[in-house]
């Protein structure tokens, strides 16, 4: 098993070598940091010198990869080009808020996308069935974000017609909350909606899938072979043909995390949320490349760490991977 | 157990299926019994409803398409078709056992071997895990899988075919049944495993005592196990009789057609005899007799056209569903 | 997001039965076409009514009126949508919104799906190097978030015309029908009819244009009525955020964001927009549903 681990963490870590690469060489083919300092009017030629030598923009490309993988290793992503601010206290700020935020919407979008495979599965084309198909083909077709703002609208209507405070709209925490358990219930209060908001897609996915695998594994072989030891229905679904049907599941997850991923700039956005969202707007507001690499290179490590993960997982839900 | 009363009486069965072409009655009124500690062969091609029967007896027909309209399954007294769910469960797996066709896919892939045993232990049994654990290891090593102790935490991708059927025999009978049902058991199997998982099932059987309905289209496998045989064609029984007489005399043209289509190396043959034309469609049966289009003896006669034969006794244990059986008795000139 | 369909097996005599009881497959399939049949009939009526937008309004897509300003939905005047805070009549808006989703929608689908093609069908069947060379792309491609990417490229290559938007849209959305028509090349590519015509001297391009590709149309149109919903979800996330179709001209995205800032009291701004992006998707959606549906019948006569 940790044979299996140890294998996929070494190749996980050359694709993020070569992840480094082509986030460098891309961005550069697209942007010119040198250029545009050039022509900017207000930067004295010593102050443009010395940002040119603090940066190495005279030497040839292959030289400032190398500078700048030295500097994401060694200081962290070092500093943005114009104002030499480190990038990563910031950086590292923002990332914990938004793991945080993927992590509870894909385990939601997983709870969710089981229950309903599960039921639609075993009671198929009853009106749950048909119901959740049609809610699911809605599911494929909101924008996130129109979503999100009509979630808004909605939590805005309640607390006018009701005066209850159930859900916040923006934000992490609020100002004035105690530290203790109050402050775990102010931060869901603040985190539901766009949990919320950003699952939908990931639910709709997850449970077609879900529900398709296991019309599939239900008329399997060994399912009949479990009934005829005569367990119990409930056992044969959940312990035998979950199981299995879940399996394709947790590839299923890691493809759909670039999704995910988008999805979170865009609600981070609506709920004002201190989030990698954020800082990503700012980096390409300030046009800032640095810290745009190495937005991208978090942004990738996350994905590969998460898919990873579900590497892992699979490989303890299926023996025959293992061995 | 009183040896007169039968431990398992089919009586007038009839399962049918809902298609998109028409409901198709895969079990037509088929009545059979099995005595305690016989070995029952069903035999018949595919689409004799031999299987599909086996499966009512346990009560896992898929309920859509199929359903159980007609009929009793008396188990030791009960009916099985009149029990609730739960009684049924409790059936499945302790008193009736049944072993599957196919060892690749009917066993979980995702949990062991050992799991899987045990866990048909308890969820009829009082014991502990360790006692179900210990039970199953000593199982293992009956049905002959070699290292029992380690295999028991193996996975059944870590197993062989054979092993593998070895080890659902021993899943199969884990809980002392009175009645195994074995669907086409070696039919998946290469023919040199064959044997061996073969022997496994004589052994557990002899093991347990237990009675056994042996599905199976191989005639050779009949001839060694089978005790009586029980001849199906078109979803209904048309012979059955003991196993010597059912070889040396049957009589019902299907049944001999059946028997001069093996080959055979004693005698001298040019070319396999085959049954002329090709299994009925359950969905366009022809009306009487299901056989009456591919039948010598039938010459197309009107009754045989009309009539459904009725099963009717012939001899000490022996019947047939033909009009004219007897006439077979004659042309083959064996004493009746 | 292919789902796909649930399995016929066959009971143990050999009868293919139907997993579902007879009456309930008619219903099923019936279902599926009756629903998309509508959502063309729809579909085809908002197109329509959007490539004519000047011809069904009545309004500009810019004709201030005060005097008509944040008006809800009304029938007096025609502002079936309501108006802006410019009294500029919504419904208008909306339409001529929706006519450059719909521009940008089938730019991308056309681009991306004969490039997706093109490259699909070459690694697929030369595979080796190339092969190698475009799964490794497209991987990374799936791993970093779409929607930055475009950012990104908006940001330094980005004009905000809807040409543009389309070209950068395709550039990432090719991968997707890549790898589609790669895995159809490749398993096609070793059919018997395919080996046949080799061995009988056919050249590759004849191969592929007259025996693989004509097997491989029908996944690659459902595959494309799928992208055309991506396109027109992630477009209107881009231009909500000001990264897509930038003023003047008009999009559904950029209606959206600049309705955001009364819509608790003027929730026409933002609702109708929004229900014109979902009922477009929905539609397409059901179109390549049903076409899928009639795809795998084909299929299954066939085999």
């Amino acid at each position: 098993m940790l044979r299996f681990i140890a294998n996929r963490a070494f190749f996980s870590f050359f694709v993020l070598l070569a992840a480094t690469a082509v986030i460098f060489f891309g961005i550069s083919s697209i942007s010119d940091p040198l250029g545009e300092l050039r022509s900017e009017p207000n930067i004295s030629p010593e102050a443009l010198q010395r940002l040119i030598d603090r940066k190495h923009l005279e030497d040839p490309l292959i030289v400032q990869y190398g500078y700048w993988v030295k500097d994401m290793v060694t200081a962290q992503f070092g500093t943005d080009l114009k104002f030499d601010r480190a990038i990563w206290p910031e950086l590292s700020r923002s990332l914990v808020n938004t793991v945080q935020l993927v992590i509870l919407a894909e385990l939601f979008a997983i709870a969710m996308a089981i229950i309903i495979g599960v039921l639609a599965g075993r009671f198929q084309y009853s009106i749950f069935d048909y119901g959740t198909t049609v809610l699911s083909f809605i599911g494929y077709s909101i924008p996130i974000f129109w979503f999100a703002l009509i979630l808004q609208i909605m939590a805005v209507n309640f607390y006018q017609a009701t005066g209850i405070r159930a859900v916040y709209i923006s934000g992490l925490s609020s100002v004035d909350v105690p530290s203790g358990f109050m402050f775990y219930v102010d931060r869901f209060q603040h985190l539901i909606l766009p949990i919320l908001a950003l699952s939908v897609t990931s639910i709709a996915t997850y449970s077609r899938y879900l529900r398709a695998s296991m019309l599939e594994v239900i008329n399997s072989d060994y399912v009949r072979t479990a009934r005829a030891k005569g367990l119990n229905e409930r056992t044969v679904v959940l312990r035998h043909a979950l199981r299995n049907a879940a399996l394709p599941l947790a590839t299923v997850v890691g493809v759909n995390l670039g999704t995910v991923f988008s999805g979170t700039i865009i609600i981070e956005t609506i709920f004002s949320m201190p989030g990698m969202g954020l800082f990503f707007f700012n980096a390409l507001s300030t046009r800032d490349v640095y810290s745009i690499m190495a937005w991208l290179m978090v942004t990738a490590t996350l994905a590969l760490v998460f898919n990873l993960i579900t590497d892992i997982v699979y490989g303890v839900l299926d023996p025959r991977i293992r061995t | 157990m009183d040896r007169h009363t039968p431990l398992l009486s089919v009586e007038d069965l009839v399962t049918e299926f809902r298609t998109p072409d028409g409901i198709v009655h895969a079990v037509d009124r088929v009545s059979y019994s099995v005595w305690p500690g016989e070995t029952l062969a069903v035999v018949g091609e595919s689409g004799s409803g031999k299987s599909v029967t086996a499966m009512s007896i346990l009560g896992l027909v898929q309920q859509p398409p199929g359903r159980i309209v007609g009929g009793r399954v008396v188990f030791e007294g009960r009916d099985l078709l009149q029990m609730s769910p739960r009684e049924m469960r409790g059936v499945r797996g302790k008193s009736i056992a049944m072993i599957f066709q196919d060892p690749m896919t009917s066993m979980n892939p995702v949990f062991t071997v050992g799991f899987q045993i045990t866990e048909a232990m308890l969820a009829h049994g009082n014991m502990t895990k360790r006692e179900a654990q210990d039970r199953t290891i000593a199982m293992l090593s009956t049905v002959g899988v070699p290292d029992a102790a380690m295999r028991f935490h193996q996975y059944p991708h870590q197993y062989s075919g054979g092993m593998r059927q070895r080890a659902l025999i021993a899943m199969a009978i884990a809980n002392r049944p009175r009645l195994l049902i074995a669907d086409e058991p070696t039919t998946a199997l290469d023919v040199t495993i064959q044997a061996q998982v073969f022997e496994t099932l004589r052994m557990a059987q002899a093991e347990t005592e237990a009675a056994m309905i042996l599905i199976t289209h191989d005639l050779g496998l009949v001839a060694e196990l089978a005790d009586r045989v029980v001849v199906m064609y078109g979803g209904r029984v048309v012979e059955t009789a003991d196993v010597r007489v059912l070889f040396h005399a049957p009589r019902h043209p299907y049944t001999v057609g059946l028997l001069k289509s093996l080959p055979r190396i004693d005698g001298r043959a040019e070319r396999l005899s085959p049954i002329p034309g090709a299994p009925p469609s359950l969905i366009h049966l022809p009306s009487g007799c299901p056989f009456h289009p591919r039948c010598a003896l039938s010459n197309d006669r009107a009754l045989c056209r009309s009539e459904r034969p009725p099963l009717r006794e012939l001899g000490p244990n022996h019947r047939s569903a033909c009009h004219f059986a007897e006439e077979l008795v004659d042309a083959r000139g064996l004493p009746a | 997001m292919t789902v796909p369909l649930p399995s016929t097996a066959t009971d143990r005599e050999g009868l293919a039965v139907a997993h579902r009881s007879q009456f309930r497959l008619f219903v099923s399939r019936f279902f599926r076409h009756r629903v998309a049949m509508i959502s063309l009939v729809i579909l085809t009526a908002i197109v329509v009514a959007a490539l004519n937008a000047e011809r069904i309004s009545p309004y500009p897509y810019d004709g201030m009126n005060l005097p008509a300003a944040n008006l809800g939905p009304t029938v007096e005047g025609g502002h079936y949508f309501g108006t802006d805070k410019l009294g500029r009549d919504y419904f208008t808006r909306v339409l001529y919104g929706t006519r450059t989703t719909i521009f940008v929608a089938m730019t991308v689908a056309v681009l991306a799906t004969l490039t997706g093609t093109l490259i699909g069908a070459f690694a697929g069947y030369f595979g080796g190097r190339i092969d190698n060379i475009l799964m490794r792309i497209t991987d990374l491609v799936i791993i970093l978030p779409g929607l930055a990417l475009l950012m990104i490229l908006t940001t330094f290559l980005g004009e905000g015309t809807p040409i543009h938007v389309a070209v950068l849209l395709s550039s990432l959305l090719w991968t997707l029908v890549a790898r589609i028509v790669r895995a159809q090349f490749m398993s096609l590519k070793r059919r018997e009819f395919v080996e046949a015509a080799i061995l009988a001297g056919a050249s590759p391009w004849r191969v592929i244009w007259r025996h693989i590709l004509p097997n491989t149309l029908g996944p690659i149109i459902v595959n494309a009525t799928l992208t055309i919903s991506t396109a027109i979800l992630i477009e209107s996330a881009l231009s909500f955020i000001g990264f897509g179709v930038k003023p003047p001209t008009p999009a559904l995205g950029q209606l959206i964001s600049q309705g955001r800032g009364s819509m608790q009291t003027q929730w026409w701004l933002v609702t109708f927009p929004g229900l014109m992006i979902v009922t477009i998707c929905l539609t397409i959606n059901f179109i390549g549903d049903g076409l899928r549906d009639a795809l795998d019948a084909r299929q299954a006569q066939r085999s």
